[in-house]
C-alpha cells in the first residue's frame, strides 16, 4: 500500500500543482469580471469548482488531509456559487485567493498530515463556512414545461440541471442538435463545434446515443440553450453538423423524433479550425498535451549537442581528404549532405527549445492575489491589467523571473500608486492601474511593469544616493535625469525611509537587476513625476543555448557570453594607467577600467604573446574590459552547472563541452562585474563612463 | 481471472491510483480514458469486465456514459462502478437508478476498490456507497 | 540498481544472512583505501581535466562524463597525505554522494574485496581518534609477494565528500 502510494505520489503532486495553477488563473479571470461588474461566465465558475472538486478527491486518496479539508470547504461554497445559491463578493474572492497560497504551501509540506497545521486549517475552514449561503429563490421548476424527455433528464448531473433551469429562466430557447462523429477525431470535432457554438449558445451536455453509430462513429445529442432564433441556428449548423431541433415549451407528451441526419463518418474532422482567441479560453490548459520533466528536455538537448559535435568531427575528417583530386566529386556531395544535416540539426534544436516554452501567464497569475492583498493592506485601489499573458518564454526564465517581477509589482503598489485620497486630490481616477505587459521583440521578450502612480523624483534620488555615500556630491551634479533614475539600481539604495511589509524585505532593485542580468537580460526605468513609472525588462527568449566567445586565459579556455560583449580590441600594456588603484585604459576618449583575468583568477602568466586582447563588456550602465590572452572563436554553447560542490567558487556560471573532451568554463559576467566593482570602494558607473 | 477494466476520470492522479491499485498481482488489466469521448472510443472496440466512471466530467458526464454503457450490447457483461466525491447527492442516486452496480465515494482506498469489485463479481450483490 | 546503491554503507544489514560487503580498494600514496562498491558508479581512465581557478587545492578540476560535468577531487590531497610526489593521474572513480556524482582521483585501483563483517575492525570500537570519514580498517590479501596481507582503510564516501567546498 505504501509502495503504491510512492509510485503514484508524483502523479498526484504534479496534478495537484496543475489544479492549483489553473485555479489561480481562473480566479484572476473571475476577479476581472467582478471588478468590471460583469456577470461571470458560468463555465468559468464551473471550471473553478471542478479544480477544487478534483483536488479534494485526489487529496483524500493520497493522504493530504489539510488540502482535502480546505478543498472540501471551498467545494461547498463553490457549489452554492455555481448552482446560483450564492453571489460573488469581495469576502468570497478573498478566501478563494487566499486558498491558492494555502494549497501551495500545504502541498510542499514534508508531512501532509502535520498536526501543527491543524489549528490554522480549521480556522480557515471556519471562515469559509461563515460565508453563508443565501437561499435560492424558487419560482417553480421551469423544466417541466419543456419536452426534454425523462431519459435525458435522468442522466443530467445536478449542475447541468441547474444550468438548464438558469438558461430557461433567462429566456433562452432549448435545442437539440444531433450529429454523428468519427470516433477517432471526436475530440477535435467537438472542440471545433464548441468554438462555433460559443457565441450563439450554451452547451448543456452531450448525450451519446446508440442509434446512428457503429464501431467507428457515434451519434451525440447535444443539448443547447440559445437566444439566437431557430432559423439562424439552423442555418449555422444544419448540413454541416446535423439536425437542429427546437425543444418546444408545451404540455402534451413529448416524443423524440426518430428522423436522423446521418453524416458520413470522417467528415467531421474537416471542420474549420477555430481561430486562436486571446483571453479566457487560451489561458486554459489544452487537452492534447503531455507533461514532461524538463530534465528530459535537457537530455534531448544534450543529444543534439553531441550530434553537433559528431558533425564537426565528420567535417574535420572530410577536410583531411581535401586537395586529393580523386575525391573531388565525393567531397562536393559530402559538403552538400553536411549542410543539409546542419539545417536539420538546427531545426531539431529549435523544436526542442519550442517545447520548453511556457506562457508568461503562469507568473502573472500569481500577481493577481498579491495586488489584491497589497492594495487592501495599503488602503489603495489598484486594478491589475495584464496583456500578453500568452507570450511564451523558456520554462527556466519563467521560474527565475517570478521573484524579480514580484518585487517590481510590490514596489509599484507600495511606492508608486498613491492612496485613494491623494489620487482624488490630484484629480486622478481613484483606482490606480498596474499594467503587466508582455510581448516579443525580435529574439527577446519584453515585460513591462507600469503604474499610473506618483512617479519618481529624480532630484530626491540623487540626494539620497549622496547621503548614503553612494556617490560624491560633485559627481552627482553632472548626472542626467536618466542617470539619476538609474541610481535606484545601486547596491544599498532604498528610496523609502520606512521599511514596509511589501518591498522592504532586504531585496532591493540592485538584486532585481542582478537577477535579470544573470539571465542575460536588461532592465530599464522610465518615470514621469505625477504620471507614473514604467520598468521594462528585456530578456532572451531562451536560456538553454547561448552564443559565446571562446577565449584563452593562462593557457586555458573560457567562454564569455556574447550578450554582454560590446567589442574586442587589441591590448597593449603601454596604454595602461592607474587611477585610484584601478587599472584603466582610454578608448575613444573614455576611460575604461580593465581587469586582467590571468591574475584575477590566480593563474600563472603564460609567456606573453605579442597580442593580447581587451574584451569590453557592458552590464547595465557599467563597462569593464577583461584582458585575455587570445581569442579562439565564437560558438553556441550549452551551459551546464558545475554542481553543488563547486557552487561556492565565484565567477563561473558553469562549464560547456566544446567537443574532443575539451571543456571551457563559462564566465559569470554579472558576478565578475559585481566582484570587480565591489573589490575596493564603489565607483558609480557614471564616472566610469564620463 | 484478470478483470479487463476501464477507468474514466479526468484526473490523472485518480487514474494512476486506480491502475496501481488494480494491476498489482494481475488483479486487473486497466485501460484509461481521460474524457467521455476517449471512453466512447474504447467502448466501441473493447468489451470490459469492469467500468469505473467518475460522475463529474466535462462534456459527457459519468451518468450519460453509464446510461450509454447500460444500453450498449457490447458491454452487457460489464460491472459499472460510479465514483464521485459527493456520496450523498442526487447524482449518486441517479447513478444507481441508471443501473450502476455500485457507487464509491472518493476518497477510497486500494482495498475498498478491490473488495468491491470482487464482491460484485462473485455474486453481483448490491453495494451502495 | 540494487537497493544498496541508494544508500551506500559499510555496515552490514543485521537482518541479512549474507553479510558480505564488496569493497573497492584503491591506492593513494602508500596507503590503500576502501570504498563501498555500492557507491561506486564507474571507474574511468582519466579524461582531460579542466582546472577550475579559485577552487580549493583538493579540487583537480572538472571532467565531462557523457554530457554531464563532474567535479574531480584528489584523494591524496584531500586526505593530506604527506611526502607524496605528484603522480600522473591514475584512475578516476565516480562516486555517488548524496545528490551529486563526484570523481575521486586515485593512483590506481587495486581490487574488489569481499569483506565479511567480522573481518572489519570498526572505528567505533577503536580507541584511536580517527577522522569521521573512516569507518574502520580491514585486512585484505596482498598483491605483493612481500607480505600476505595489506591493511585497507574503509571510507564513508558521504562523510568524506559530502558538503565539500
Amino acid at each position: 500500500m505504501s509502495d503504491l502510494r510512492d509510485n503514484v505520489q508524483q502523479e498526484f503532486l504534479a496534478e495537484a500543482q496543475e489544479l492549483v495553477e489553473a485555479l489561480s488563473r481562473d480566479l484572476l479571470l473571475l476577479d476581472e469580471a467582478h471588478q468590471r461588474a460583469e456577470r461571470p461566465d458560468a463555465s468559468l465558475i464551473n471550471e473553478i469548482f471542478r479544480s477544487v472538486h478534483t483536488l479534494k478527491g485526489i487529496a483524500g486518496m493520497f493522504g493530504y488531509k489539510h488540502v482535502g479539508a480546505i478543498a472540501h470547504a471551498l467545494e461547498d461554497l463553490l457549489d452554492d456559487l455555481r448552482l446560483g445559491r450564492l453571489d460573488i463578493g469581495d469576502p468570497l474572492l478573498d478566501v478563494l485567493f487566499d486558498s491558492v497560497e494555502r494549497f501551495q504551501r500545504l502541498l510542499s509540506l514534508e508531512d501532509p498530515q502535520s498536526p501543527e497545521e491543524t489549528p490554522e486549517v480549521d480556522a480557515y475552514v471556519a471562515i469559509v463556512r461563515s460565508i453563508g449561503n443565501q437561499p435560492a429563490s424558487d419560482d417553480g421548476d421551469p423544466l417541466h414545461r419543456y419536452a426534454i424527455g425523462s431519459a435525458v433528464l435522468s442522466v443530467l448531473t445536478e449542475y447541468e440541471e441547474h444550468r438548464l433551469r438558469a438558461c430557461i429562466r433567462e429566456g433562452m430557447q432549448l435545442y437539440r442538435l444531433r450529429a454523428t462523429f468519427d470516433l477517432t477525431a471526436i475530440d477535435d470535432s467537438i472542440e471545433a463545434l464548441r468554438d462555433v457554438i460559443r457565441d450563439d449558445a450554451e452547451i448543456i451536455t452531450y448525450l451519446p446515443s446508440l442509434e446512428g453509430g457503429n464501431d467507428e462513429s457515434i451519434e451525440l445529442v447535444v443539448l443547447l440553450a440559445s437566444r439566437v432564433p431557430e432559423s439562424e441556428l439552423k442555418a449555422h449548423f444544419e448540413g454541416q453538423y446535423g439536425a437542429v431541433e427546437a425543444i418546444e415549451e408545451q404540455t402534451h407528451l413529448p416524443t423524440i423524433p426518430p428522423q436522423l441526419t446521418s453524416i458520413p463518418p470522417g467528415t467531421q474532422s474537416l471542420l474549420p479550425q477555430p481561430e486562436e482567441e486571446s483571453g479566457q479560453a487560451s489561458l486554459r490548459s489544452v487537452a492534447n498535451s503531455v507533461r514532461v520533466d524538463i530534465r528530459k528536455l535537457d537530455d534531448l538537448m544534450n543529444v543534439v549537442g553531441e550530434l553537433a559535435l559528431v558533425r564537426t568531427a565528420v567535417g574535420r575528417a572530410i577536410s583531411g581528404l581535401d586537395g586529393d583530386p580523386k575525391y573531388k566529386h565525393s567531397l562536393r556531395e559530402l559538403d552538400r549532405l553536411g549542410r543539409g544535416f546542419e539545417r536539420q540539426l538546427a531545426e531539431l534544436r529549435t523544436r526542442i527549445l519550442d517545447v520548453r516554452m511556457v506562457p508568461l501567464g503562469q507568473v502573472f497569475s500569481k500577481f493577481a492575489r498579491i495586488v489584491r492583498q497589497a492594495a487592501r493592506e495599503h488602503d489603495k485601489q489598484v486594478r491589475l491589467v495584464v496583456t500578453g499573458a500568452n507570450t511564451e518564454v523558456d520554462k527556466l526564465i519563467v521560474e527565475e523571473l517570478a521573484d524579480p517581477l514580484m518585487h517590481l509589482v510590490r514596489n509599484a503598489i507600495d511606492h508608486g500608486i498613491e492612496s485613494v485620497e491623494t489620487r482624488m486630490r490630484l484629480a486622478k481616477p481613484s483606482e490606480g492601474t498596474l499594467a503587466l505587459n508582455a510581448y516579443h521583440k525580435g529574439r527577446n521578450v519584453v515585460i513591462e511593469v507600469e503604474d499610473d502612480g506618483g512617479g519618481m523624483h529624480a532630484q530626491k534620488l540623487r540626494e539620497t544616493a549622496v547621503s548614503r555615500g553612494l556617490l560624491t556630491a560633485e559627481a552627482s551634479h553632472d548626472l542626467t535625469r536618466q542617470e539619476m533614475l538609474n541610481l535606484v539600481f545601486l547596491p544599498g539604495f532604498s528610496t523609502n525611509e520606512s521599511v514596509t511589509d511589501l518591498s522592504g524585505r532586504g531585496v532591493g532593485m540592485d538584486v532585481v537587476k542582478t537577477n535579470i542580468l544573470r539571465m542575460g537580460g536588461v532592465v530599464s526605468i522610465a518615470s514621469e513625476q505625477g504620471i507614473g513609472t514604467k520598468i521594462t525588462v528585456t530578456l532572451p527568449i531562451t536560456l538553454a543555448i547561448i552564443r559565446a566567445l571562446i577565449v584563452k586565459v593562462g593557457g586555458r579556455l573560457f567562454a564569455l557570453p556574447i550578450s554582454a560583449i560590446r567589442e574586442a580590441v587589441p591590448f597593449s600594456q603601454q596604454d595602461v594607467r592607474t587611477i585610484q588603484g584601478r587599472k584603466v585604459i582610454t578608448m575613444r576618449g573614455e576611460t575604461l577600467p580593465i581587469c586582467d583575468l590571468t591574475p584575477w583568477f590566480g593563474l600563472r602568466e603564460v609567456e606573453h604573446q605579442a597580442s593580447r586582447f581587451v574584451i569590453v563588456c557592458e552590464m547595465g550602465n557599467r563597462e569593464l574590459g577583461f584582458v585575455v590572452d587570445d581569442l579562439v572563436g565564437q560558438e553556441d554553447v550549452i551551459t551546464k552547472s558545475l554542481g553543488q560542490t563547486l557552487s561556492s567558487v565565484r565567477g563561473f556560471a558553469g562549464a560547456t563541452d566544446l567537443g574532443n573532451q575539451r571543456l571551457a568554463l563559462v564566465l559569470d559576467t554579472p558576478a565578475l562585474f559585481s566582484e570587480y566593482f565591489s573589490s575596493s570602494e564603489v565607483q558609480p558607473s557614471m564616472e566610469a563612463r564620463a | 481471472m484478470t478483470f479487463h477494466t476501464l477507468i474514466v476520470d479526468d484526473s490523472s492522479a485518480v487514474r494512476a491510483f486506480v491502475r496501481a491499485a488494480l494491476e498489482a498481482e494481475d488483479f486487473a488489466r486497466v485501460q484509461e480514458a481521460e474524457t467521455g469521448f476517449e471512453a466512447l472510443r474504447l467502448l466501441a472496440t473493447n468489451a470490459f469486465d469492469v467500468v469505473i466512471v467518475d460522475v463529474n466530467m466535462p462534456d459527457i458526464n459519468g451518468l450519460e456514459l453509464l446510461a450509454f454503457i447500460g444500453k450498449s450490447p457490447r458491454q452487457q457483461g460489464a460491472i459499472k462502478i460510479l465514483i464521485s466525491t459527493q456520496a450523498d447527492g442526487p447524482d449518486a442516486k441517479r447513478g444507481v437508478e441508471l443501473g450502476a452496480d455500485a457507487f464509491l465515494a472518493k476518497p477510497f482506498g486500494v482495498d475498498d476498490l478491490r473488495t468491491l469489485i470482487q464482491g460484485l463479481v462473485h455474486g453481483r450483490q448490491e453495494v451502495s456507497g | 540498481m540494487t537497493a544498496g546503491a541508494q544508500r551506500a554503507t559499510l555496515v552490514p544489514d543485521p537482518g541479512s544472512q549474507d553479510a558480505t560487503i564488496p569493497v573497492l580498494a584503491v591506492a593513494a600514496g602508500t596507503e590503500l583505501y576502501g570504498f563501498p562498491l555500492s557507491a561506486v558508479r564507474e571507474i574511468l581512465m582519466p579524461p582531460p581535466l579542466t582546472e577550475v581557478p579559485r577552487a580549493a587545492n583538493h579540487f583537480l578540476g572538472v571532467i565531462a562524463v557523457r554530457g554531464e560535468i563532474v567535479t574531480v577531487v584528489d584523494l591524496s590531497e584531500l586526505l593530506r597525505l604527506e611526502d607524496r610526489d605528484r603522480q600522473p593521474l591514475g584512475r578516476v572513480i565516480l562516486v555517488d554522494v548524496a545528490e551529486e556524482l563526484i570523481g575521486v582521483a586515485v593512483d590506481r585501483v587495486v581490487q574488489v574485496a569481499q569483506l565479511q563483517s567480522d573481518q572489519i575492525e570498526y572505528a567505533s570500537a577503536m580507541s584511536a581518534d580517527l577522522s569521521e570519514y573512516v569507518v574502520g580498517v580491514a585486512r585484505i590479501p596482498s598483491e605483493s609477494v612481500a607480505t600476505s596481507e595489506e591493511m585497507v582503510i574503509l571510507i564513508d564516501p558521504r562523510a568524506l565528500l559530502g558538503g565539500l567546498t
